[in-house]
């Protein structure tokens, strides 16, 4: 991570004092950075065939084999040099002189690890001019922390224990219902999880007086799917809007000027989204995830080729919510390519969408168990979901709508200081009883 | 809660207490030292 922060460092000073050839330069420091994020990420790819090349020119790598140690965090990284150099191309940004502050940027370890994606121009001078502590910063630092124990510990651990593992790898063995709860459930898991740790390290770096870009605003509450990408992993939505959306649009449109021409209409937000899945990923679920949302936008914005937009907040409350009950449901559809390979998720979907898969659920055999009249057995052939999962959902729902109703996320701050305080009593106590449970479930952020 | 959750805590403790403790000058120094001291320790 040294020596890729300090490559990068130079090539901005580099692309900052040339004359002429800023842009060889800039390519040059694109391509260094996207060739060392494929080289470890997707070592999978080659290392068996460069294994099979070595041997076969008489190089022994040993029992076992070739591996490569990612560095941390690399993926965040990478598109973070990117937008420093494309801005110090661009004259939007001046090249960091010091090489201590160049190097914080990349190495600041409350982001280091899932980000947020944070600009050099605006991460750089907080480094110069930490925030003093006050009360209300201390406050609000600690809502961030706890806040994302809570989503992390309590909403996203607790739902993912929930799920059987099976379940996304056979999943044609349980009825339809069992597997949307499951898929529902997962959608919060996911959520909960990165929003989790998101909070997690903004409340730290806070308390350093160094504040981190929010990541998440209430994303499963949105009306559209432009709003969607508005709310959810917000760092790396605007980074995609800043250096592919907009320069894939503009360079189309100097080739076809016309705006609602079907190329420009199609082309960046497919490409957007696409470059999104390749960067969580390279694989086929993870293209399918991407493009699948690209074609949700494209959809989305077809409407505007004939009539003027439409602002969703002077829309009537019930066509709000029915517009948001949309949204989440294909996003929540988007989810089965996002967690699982492409024959699982086919045959995931098969068993959600087929009316034959809808089985009805055996409360008497339920209640024959109960009575010890049968064992127990396999619960969840009663096709009837799991009440636990519920009893998370709804406060894990209610705490995002405390949230997204007052626009607020310190909206608790505002309440009595007795509501505070039992309800910091009621999250202590929750955390305390999950760190029992704790298995140390890893970010899945982490795995990008 | 395990080892790794709890010195974490100290980690982050140490780091925000020393930062607030230190002159402005040493402050990047001090954050430069907490950041390899956390990539030692995930490596």
């Amino acid at each position: 991570m040294l020596i890729i922060g300090t490559v990068n460092y130079f090539l901005g000073e580099w692309i900052g004092k040339a004359k002429d050839g800023r842009k060889r330069f800039l390519w040059i420091g694109i391509v260094f950075n996207v060739f060392t994020l494929l080289i470890f990420k997707y070592s999978d790819f080659y290392i068996p065939e460069l294994i099979v090349f070595l041997a076969h020119i008489g190089v022994e790598t040993g029992s076992g084999g070739i591996q490569l140690l990612m560095p941390i965090g690399l993926s965040f990284t990478t598109v973070q040099l990117i937008s420093y150099l494309v801005d110090v191309h661009n004259r939007i940004l001046l090249p960091e002189k010091g090489w201590l502050k160049f190097i914080l940027y990349v190495l600041y370890f409350p982001k280091l690890l899932s980000g947020p994606i944070e600009r050099a121009r605006i991460f750089l001078p907080k480094l110069d001019h930490p925030q003093p502590l006050s009360e209300e910063s201390i406050a609000r630092n600690f809502t961030l922390i706890v806040t994302g124990l809570i989503r992390k510990l309590l909403f996203a651990n607790m739902l993912s224990a929930m799920i059987p593992p099976v379940a996304f790898v056979q999943p044609l063995m349980y009825s339809a219902q069992m597997l949307l709860t499951w898929l529902l459930a997962y959608a919060f898991v996911i959520y909960n999880d990165f929003a989790g740790y998101t909070s997690i390290v903004r409340g730290i770096s806070g308390l350093l007086g160094i504040e981190l870009t929010s990541n998440f605003n209430t994303p499963y509450f949105s009306r559209s799917f432009a709003e969607f990408w508005g709310r959810w992993h917000i760092s790396l939505s605007n980074w995609l809007r800043d250096y592919i959306f907009f320069p894939a649009s503009r360079a189309l449109l100097k080739k076809i000027p016309a705006r609602d021409h079907i190329i420009n209409f199609i082309l960046p937000p497919l490409v957007t989204m696409l470059v999104s899945g390749m960067w969580h990923g390279l694989s086929v679920s993870l293209l399918l995830w991407g493009s699948l949302h690209g074609a949700y936008l494209i959809v989305e914005r077809i409407p505007t080729l004939w009539a003027p937009k439409v602002l969703l907040d002077e829309c009537p409350k019930w066509r709000q919510a029915v517009a948001a009950l949309f949204t989440f449901s294909l996003v929540l559809l988007a989810w089965i390519p996002f967690r699982m390979d492409l024959i699982t998720a086919k045959r995931y979907l098969a068993g959600l969408i087929l009316p034959s898969r809808w089985a009805r659920p055996e409360f008497l055999w339920m209640s024959e168990v109960f009575k010890g009249h049968l064992p127990v057995g396999d619960v969840y052939g009663w096709n009837i979901p799991d009440p636990r999962i519920f009893l998370v959902l709804v406060p894990a729902i209610l705490l995002d709508w405390a949230q997204y109703h007052h626009k607020d996320e310190f909206v608790f701050l505002k309440w009595p200081r007795w509501v505070q305080a039992a309800l910091l009593a009621l999250a202590i106590l929750g955390l305390y009883l999950a760190s029992f449970a704790d298995s140390a479930a890893p970010f899945v952020y982490q795995g990008f | 809660m395990n080892i790794t959750t709890l010195s974490f805590a100290a980690f982050v403790d140490i780091v925000v207490v020393g930062y607030r403790l230190f002159p402005a000058r040493f402050r990047n120094i001090w954050l430069f030292v907490a950041c390899l001291g956390f990539l030692a320790a995930w490596s």
